[in-house]
């Protein structure tokens, strides 16, 4: 009987043989679930079967060419003879009559009630203790399509979807190698929600797949809904803002991850894959760095450090200069900015603050928009509620471009998550720059650095290579080296990713 | 078990031995020779350094607290070990006191200095926190990026149209007299024999058969460092300002003026400084909190940290009331202090010679 | 009396230069007589316990 009240499913039934009985403990377990579906039927009047399925999830048509016409179409003489033995029941129904390609005999109610509720169809025959499971999966998904939140100028434009043999084919098309393995497992006592493990056997550490099952394993969760929830709970530090591990929706962007080392953690209903572990230089790659020309590629990544700092730095320095230390600025530009400032009635902070707290509002509101309503509203917003707001001598102009700068800085990140930690420092840092001037711009900015310098990704320093300074894996932090001088050498790859985790594997002979 | 790199080590000692010497100097009293006085200080300091790692080594496994009772026998090495963290912590004490007497009369007059002070003790207690290792990443980083700014330092300094090289000359002229007597004691002591406080992270280092040379390097190259600022120092300012100035460095930083566009740079001096600062406390507070695990043979040092930084902290607000005493104190009674040379030249001398007679006896026995 | 109180401060160090150096020898003193006790008590329990050293770090 499944116990109401606990949360885990129980179900003490067994398979007994008689396709009736049989038949009346499914229909108990899927009381008022008027999505299942069953068929009964009788196998030349003497069998007595029935398929069990779930509608919407499965093929109707492979179910009606491919199992009922069988079995309806079959010989005449077939089970006529009243003494049959289990296995040739078995022999008959796999090896004659059912055409599907992938099936398999389950025994364990637990399981065929799992794959029923997978998409599979079930079919119970009179005399079999076991059932037959055949694969007829199909649903509505959406189509492949760029991926929202990773577009590039110059890349596939496949991104992941929420179907899991779906997005483990766009893997295994990237990769076709056999060495690029799939494990599966599934977490989530209610959901049960399906996730496969991918890596590259002989460019992986074993520790660490062995170290990113342990974890999935220990999860104790209800559902699984997104990638977030399995993230936060095997992540090294869940409470710090910055993330540990990477998430992408591109195929491309897992794929060449792989080949460095690392384990994707792909889950079943979203687009979101997890590849561990995650360092912070790591999060501000774009894989475009690699499809475009090397100089080009080199000058965007800095540009890209350079916009990290500027980011989080910038309304602070601003504030810290105006209020403590006016000689520093050029004094041209500190009799500009004193005339702008002249009508502004508030401190630099709050200026600054109101200013933020307010780009952070229009940027939140503008992802709820409906997007042809959206992009107007932000961008409009911004520029008309900030030229009005300097009109009205709220605030002053060398303010607006301040945060205008700043929130432009803070769109380069590649990671979403990483900008979103950046984001939220700004604040905290502009009040230790409100408080202490550029005294408190270095007390914070050491807080931060060490923070970052103590967290560890799966074993892997967050700062690598710039922590544990390597200086090998730092020319593909600053500079997008060439293909050519690439390493291309075999026996670094085995086993040392975990300390080197930088060193590219990919080829680059020139011919 | 914490470890840290030996380029973690040399990038911590640089920073280490560079340190505030950088901001006040202690060769102000040899005016235009200094440097040359500094160059003596490295080499003598250097041998000092050097023998506080032999020390180490002929006493395999443990810190350096540690030989004296072992050495020395329980009675009398144990009080002198525990003079250490004393010391240390009375260091630590003074360099806050560095702090107060900098930050609010340059950058930040309108702040209680407590309140600055304290903030940065919050930091300090967040990097104890969190151990030696954090503390060894975060020099390797900052190192390049101070060698950078002094680098862009030197050049704006160049460009602003100050220096002026005939100010280092005429060389000696004033004979050796003061240059003894600023490099014995107190140079040696400055920078060198306040490496001491390093010799309780050396048994931490990875391997532990290269400290020696490493801190050679490092002594080496911060003596370099210091000779060639205050070099800077006469070179834009001339002997008598540069004997008078409070802070030689900070002097300098105020001196760029490139075309009326870079300017008023101080604030970026001090930044410079706190962070130097910050990592001289950190060794210090670091080691006096190893030095009283080690004697009291506590299993966690974490318990340490509160009361030996809110010590440090009382320690740095009460010590001086003006900066004009505090620098005296360094240059007319720490030279002379009995606690300094004992701990610094005497008791290490000791303990050399007989940590090495009774290695000798050993393998000759062997 | 009174000045001999705070022998950090830079007032005392200069007029009286000692007392810091006494000042902590006296507590150095007191606290070696912590060390002995720790140190009895230590070695005891590793006598009875017969674990690892697991201080040394």
């Amino acid at each position: 009987m499944v116990q109401r009240g606990q949360l885990e499913h129980h179900f003490d039934y067994i398979l007994s043989g008689n396709a009736t009985e049989d038949l009346m403990n499914f229909k108990t377990i899927f009381n008022h679930c008027i999505d299942i579906k069953y068929r009964e039927f009788y196998i030349n009047d003497v069998k007595k079967g029935s398929l069990i399925f779930l509608n919407g999830m499965v093929n109707t048509k492979t179910i009606d060419l491919d199992i009922m016409k069988q079995l309806m179409d079959c010989e005449e003489n077939l089970f006529k003879e009243p003494e049959l033995l289990a296995e040739d029941i078995k022999n008959i129904v796999h090896n004659k009559l059912i055409y599907s390609s992938q099936m398999c005999w389950v025994e364990l109610f637990q399981e065929i009630v799992e794959h029923i509720l997978s998409g599979n169809v079930a079919l119970l025959l009179d005399g079999l203790k076991e059932v037959l499971v055949i694969s007829a999966k199909d649903w509505d998904k959406r189509a492949i399509d760029e991926p929202a939140t990773e577009a590039v100028i110059r890349g596939p434009r496949e991104g992941f979807q929420e179907t899991l043999s779906t997005n483990i084919s766009l893997i295994r098309r990237r990769l076709k190698t056999s060495l690029l393995k799939m494990e599966e497992m599934k977490v989530g006592k209610l959901s049960n929600t399906e996730i496969v493990i991918t890596y590259l056997e002989g460019i992986v550490n074993e520790n660490l797949i062995l170290e990113v099952k342990n974890r999935l394993e220990r999860i104790e969760i209800d559902a699984v809904l997104e990638s977030g929830y399995i993230e936060e709970l095997i992540e090294d530090h869940s409470f710090s803002l910055f993330p540990q591990v990477l998430i992408t929706e591109r195929p491309d962007r897992v794929v060449g991850n792989l080949l460095e080392g690392k384990v994707g953690i792909i889950i079943d209903n979203t687009p979101f894959v997890i590849i561990v572990p995650g360092t912070f230089f790591q999060l501000l790659q774009s894989p475009e760095d690699y499809y475009q020309r090397y100089f080009v590629a080199s000058s965007i990544r800095f540009l890209r450090l350079l916009s990290v700092v500027l980011s989080l730095l910038l309304p602070s320095l601003y504030i810290a200069l105006t209020t403590y230390h006016q000689e520093m600025i050029p004094t041209m530009l500190l009799i500009s900015i004193a005339a702008a400032r002249e009508t502004v009635p508030f401190p630099a902070f709050v200026e600054a603050f109101v200013m933020e707290v307010a780009f952070e509002s229009l940027r939140e509101a503008g992802v709820r928009l409906p997007r042809p309503v959206g992009q107007a509203v932000s961008i409009v917003g911004g520029l008309v509620i900030g030229q009005a707001a300097v009109e009205a001598g709220i605030v002053s102009s060398p303010l607006v471009i301040v945060v205008s700068m700043t929130g432009i800085a803070s769109f380069i990140f590649p990671s979403f998550q990483l900008g979103l930690a950046f984001r939220f420092l700004r604040f905290p840092m502009m009040i230790a720059a409100a408080t202490f001037g550029l005294y408190g711009i270095l007390m914070m900015v050491l807080l931060l650095l060490m923070h970052m310098l103590s967290i560890r990704s799966f074993g892997v320093p967050y700062l690598t290579p710039l922590a544990p300074l390597r200086i090998s894996g730092l020319k593909d932090v600053l500079v997008r080296v060439s293909w050519l001088k690439q390493s291309s050498n075999k026996s670094e790859k085995n086993k040392q990713q975990m300390g080197k985790p930088f060193i590219r594997h990919r080829q680059g002979k020139y011919k | 078990m914490e470890i840290i790199s030996r380029h973690q080590l040399l990038t911590i000692s640089i920073i280490y031995q560079i340190g505030t010497t950088i901001i006040f100097g202690f060769a102000a009293g040899a005016g235009r020779d200094s440097w040359l006085a500094v160059l003596i200080s490295t080499f003598f300091g250097t041998v000092l350094v050097w023998m506080y790692t032999r020390i180490t080594h002929l006493n395999p496994g443990l810190t350096f607290i540690e030989c004296y009772p072992a050495q020395f026998g329980k009675v009398i090495g144990t009080p002198i070990a525990w003079l250490h963290p004393l010391l240390f912590l009375y260091i630590a004490g003074r360099i806050v006191a560095d702090i107060k007497s900098l930050v609010p009369t340059t950058i930040l007059p309108g702040t209680p200095p407590w309140v600055i002070l304290l903030f940065f003790m919050v930091v300090i207690s967040y990097g104890l926190f969190l151990g030696i290792e954090v503390m060894g990443k975060l020099a390797e980083i900052i190192l390049p990026i101070i060698l950078l700014i002094f680098l862009i330092e030197v050049i704006l300094i160049i460009s602003s149209g100050v220096v002026h090289l005939e100010n280092l000359t005429p060389i000696l002229d004033k004979g050796w007299g003061r240059i003894w007597s600023v490099v014995w004691p107190l140079g040696i002591i400055q920078s060198f024999g306040e490496s001491l406080a390093l010799a309780l992270v050396w048994t931490l280092m990875n391997e532990r058969a290269r400290v020696g040379r490493t801190m050679i390097l490092s002594s080496l190259f911060a003596g370099l460092f210091i000779a060639f600022t205050d070099a800077m120092a006469v070179v834009v300012f001339g002997e008598e300002i540069f004997k008078r100035a409070t802070y030689p460095l900070y002097a300098l930083v105020q001196a760029i003026s490139v075309s009326d566009f870079i300017a008023q740079l101080d604030a970026t001096g001090v930044i410079y400084f706190c962070f130097m600062a910050f990592l001289k406390t950190y060794i210090y507070l670091f080691a006096t909190i190893r030095s009283i695990q080690k004697l009291t043979y506590a299993r966690r040092s974490r318990v340490f940290i509160f009361p030996v930084v809110s010590i440090a902290f009382v320690l740095g607000m009460t010590m001086a009331p003006n900066v004009v005493e505090h620098i005296a104190v360094v240059q007319k009674v720490i030279p002379y202090d009995p606690l300094y040379l004992s701990l610094m030249m005497v008791f290490p001398f000791l303990l050399f010679c007989v940590s090495w007679i009774r290695q000798k006896n050993k393998t000759q026995q062997n | 009396m009174g000045d001999y109180i705070l022998p950090w401060q830079s007032s005392v160090m200069l007029k009286h230069p000692w007392v810091l150096s006494a000042f902590f020898l006296i507590i150095a003193i007191l606290l070696s007589f912590l060390t002995w006790f720790r140190r009895t008590r230590h070695e005891q329990e590793e006598d009875s316990s017969g674990n690892q050293d697991r201080n040394m770090e």
